[in-house]
């Protein structure tokens, strides 16, 4: 496996070299599948000619838009795989293949999801050696816009500079980070590597040397992000905290930023059955059939119960549209408090 | 228009705002049920002496009555045991259940065997807008004429707001003639207690999503509203459901014939869920919204399921400040066409002269009924 995976990381490189910038493009995505049924869910066939190596499966998925403009972009079948991490690549600018790959998961009835990617993943990501510091990367180019309940339009220039200043810059304003251009050293020489990340989970390695964001790629990244879903799995019969680091929902009117957020899901239903002042929904996905409560009965945090069993795929998916709405939030399982009788009586419970 | 007549636009507001009210005062009952579960459930002295809760109980019905009784909940404990019915409010018939609720002297467990009660048996009658007191000497007079050695106890339940967020409030109500719980049981000690006991809705939200009704009641617009959104997709085919998935609408709607009605799926998590009867007013309910058709001539109701972005707030219903869900529209849309859109009454059939058919059934057969026996 360590020889093929180094031939595709050779023939990436080379390809990075023959054209610039590379549109080259690793997806992130969640599926508790084994491999076979990943492949046969996302409709991936056996590849004939091996265009990519290493990769054995590929799919070439069309969309026509409404202006009548074909996207058209095919993902390969990449042998990385950790735990719940499954990597797909495509030689498609992003922004070419991105509408075709949700095409591609609608079709999985939620049995597939891609990753997003929050601020702390985006941070850790513009580190690709441990011995260089966060300012020695550059940020190219970063595209963010402001959190709710703050206003104001999406912001493409952040004027990028070095990566510490830039992520300062973006958690000062309380910013929400959508796509991130950087340049991060490389070699002790000082060569740099180009990639950009997207917060709905890919990351398009654009020039450079490859071998430490190919590293990033195959071990830290799938990795960290199976780590990230685990509260999701352990999810049955819990409720799962996503805790805000402000107060966000002082006020029931706040409320109405959250049901915009719900509602913005694809394929969902949302019923308010409580609001004043605490908060309980109903929510239904019809892309898994997942159903949820969802409660808000403090400040600064948004309880999640699945009902029966809810994939983890599910969770991510609200979980990115909460924090595309207000920012990262801690997440954890809530733990049910315990009581005696005179708590009871005296009012504590 | 004439004057001094509401106009649609006040009519269709003003029937918003009653059945959105409703909506809310039955979501308030079922959060006193998780409250109650929660104290039931996660208080140490109080779990340990409860043997048994269930929020489905069938009582042995008295006199010449063939159904079990069905209150809100039974709790039995080493003790004693509660009989449990909460109510938005007071309503005359509320005298003879609460009798008979407890004059019955056995209830049956899951496997149906009969259990007979304790004798410290315990009525515990809520009310989220207790009844005046003419109402409560009409309820303790027959209490007593019945001669009933059991006691009742009427409760207040209300949801407030404190410093710590939102709490269900449980207190006895203060009217010399009502009762004590019995003093052998915490739960019973805690429902005595002159300042009642409150549980946070941050503790009950944990046992919510358990009821989707009360034992033996629903209203219909609550039951619509949980029916469309989560009941209805588990009636959908493998290819409906892909076709949901992929789209978020139907190209071909779902049916239900009418005896499938009382096939409704089981639903994960949910001790206290709709039953055929309630899917049935949620139906209705559902058609008067104009989210639903019901072919009379098929036998079946037809149901264009859809996401929420595909189904428009009427013109006229104020966006609510929280935004607007389904249950907005849902609701918004009830009282829309109730108002611009009445339904038809049946045509009566012209008096003739005509001989009857036969004098075994006098029934007409020329219309059928909604729901065939």
């Amino acid at each position: 496996m360590t020889n093929v995976l180094e031939q595709f990381r050779s023939w990436v490189e080379k390809k990075a070299n023959e054209e610039r910038p590379f549109p080259g493009t690793f997806w992130f995505l969640f599926s508790s599948l084994p491999e076979s049924s990943f492949n046969s869910v996302l409709g991936l066939q056996p590849t004939t000619h091996h265009m990519v190596p290493a990769a054995d499966h590929s799919r070439t998925v069309q969309v026509r838009k409404r202006t009548g403009t074909v996207l058209q972009a095919t993902f390969y079948s990449l042998p990385i795989h950790h735990e719940t991490v499954h990597i797909l690549f495509s030689l498609d600018k992003p922004a070419q293949a991105l509408r075709p790959m949700y095409h591609m998961l609608a079709r999985t009835r939620g049995a597939v999801s891609l990753f997003p990617f929050g601020h702390p993943v985006m941070k850790e990501c513009c580190r690709l050696n441990s011995k260089c510091s966060l300012e020695d990367t550059r940020v190219v180019r970063g595209v963010s816009y402001p959190s709710s309940p703050n206003e104001g339009g999406a912001d493409i220039n952040l004027k990028p500079g070095n990566a510490a200043a830039f992520f300062e810059r973006v958690e000062d304003e309380k910013r929400v980070l959508k796509t991130a251009t950087f340049r991060a050293p490389a070699t002790p020489d000082g060569i740099y590597c180009e990639f950009k990340i997207g917060r709905p989970g890919y990351l398009n390695y654009r020039g450079g040397p490859f071998d430490l964001l190919f590293e990033l790629i195959s071990e830290r990244l799938p990795k960290r992000l199976a780590t990230s879903v685990r509260p999701f799995e352990q999810a049955r019969g819990h409720y799962v905290e996503f805790k805000f680091s402000e107060p966000l929902f002082v006020q029931p009117a706040n409320y109405h930023v959250v049901v915009a957020a719900l509602s913005r899901l694809p394929r969902t239903s949302v019923a308010l059955l409580h609001t004043n002042p605490y908060f309980h929904a109903a929510l239904t996905t019809y892309e898994d059939g997942g159903q949820f409560d969802i409660f808000i009965t403090g400040h600064s945090t948004i309880y999640v119960r699945g009902q029966g069993d809810v994939s983890p795929a599910s969770f991510l998916r609200i979980q990115n549209g909460l924090t595309e709405q207000f920012r990262e939030a801690h997440i954890s399982l809530e733990k049910p408090a315990e009581h005696s009788f005179d708590d009871l009586v005296e009012g504590r419970v | 228009m004439s004057a001094g007549l509401p106009s649609k636009k006040d009519r269709t507001l003003e029937e918003f705002s009653k059945v959105l009210k409703e909506y809310a005062a039955f979501d308030r009952t079922l959060d006193a049920l998780s409250a109650l579960t929660y104290a039931l459930n996660n208080i140490r002295e109080i779990k340990a002496e409860t043997d048994l809760i269930d929020f489905t109980p069938r009582l042995e019905p008295v006199d010449l009555d063939a159904a079990r009784y069905t209150p809100d909940g039974l709790v039995i404990q080493k003790h004693c045991d509660f009989v449990l019915e909460l109510k938005t409010s007071w309503n005359e018939s509320d005298v003879k259940q609460i009798i008979k609720y407890a004059r019955s002297g056995a209830y049956f467990l899951k496997d149906d065997s009969k259990k007979e009660f304790k004798s410290d048996k315990c009525v515990l009658l809520g009310y989220q807008n207790p009844p005046g007191e003419p109402n409560l000497d009409k309820l303790f007079d027959a209490w007593q004429a019945n001669k009933i050695p059991l006691s009742l106890v009427l409760l207040r339940y209300s949801l407030e707001q404190g410093a710590e967020g939102e709490r269900m409030y449980f207190v006895r109500v203060p009217y010399a003639r009502n009762c004590l719980c019995p003093k052998a049981s915490k739960f019973g000690e805690a429902i005595n207690s002159p300042r009642g006991f409150p549980v946070k809705a941050a503790n009950y939200k944990l046992h919510r999503p358990r009821f989707h009704k009360a034992n033996d009641q629903v209203i219909a617009s609550y039951a619509a509203v949980l029916w469309w959104t989560r009941y209805a997709e588990h009636y959908l085919s493998e290819e409906q459901k892909s076709e949901m998935a992929e789209r978020g609408r139907l190209t071909s709607p779902l049916t239900i014939p009418w005896n499938k009605i009382d096939e409704v799926p089981k639903m994960p998590g949910t001790d206290v869920q709709l039953g055929p009867s309630d899917v049935r007013h949620a139906l209705e309910f559902l058609q008067e919204a104009k989210l639903v058709k019901l072919k009379k001539k098929a036998k079946e109701f037809d149901i264009t399921l859809k996401e929420d972005r595909f189904i428009r707030l009427p013109q006229g219903i104020p966006v609510p400040h929280v935004g607007v869900d389904i249950s907005a529209k849902i609701l918004g849309r009830w009282a829309s066409n109730k108002v611009k859109k009445p339904p038809r009454k049946p045509k009566q059939p012209k008096k003739t002269h005509r001989r009857r058919r036969g004098r075994s059934s006098g029934r007409d057969t020329r219309t059928l009924p909604m729901f065939p026996p």
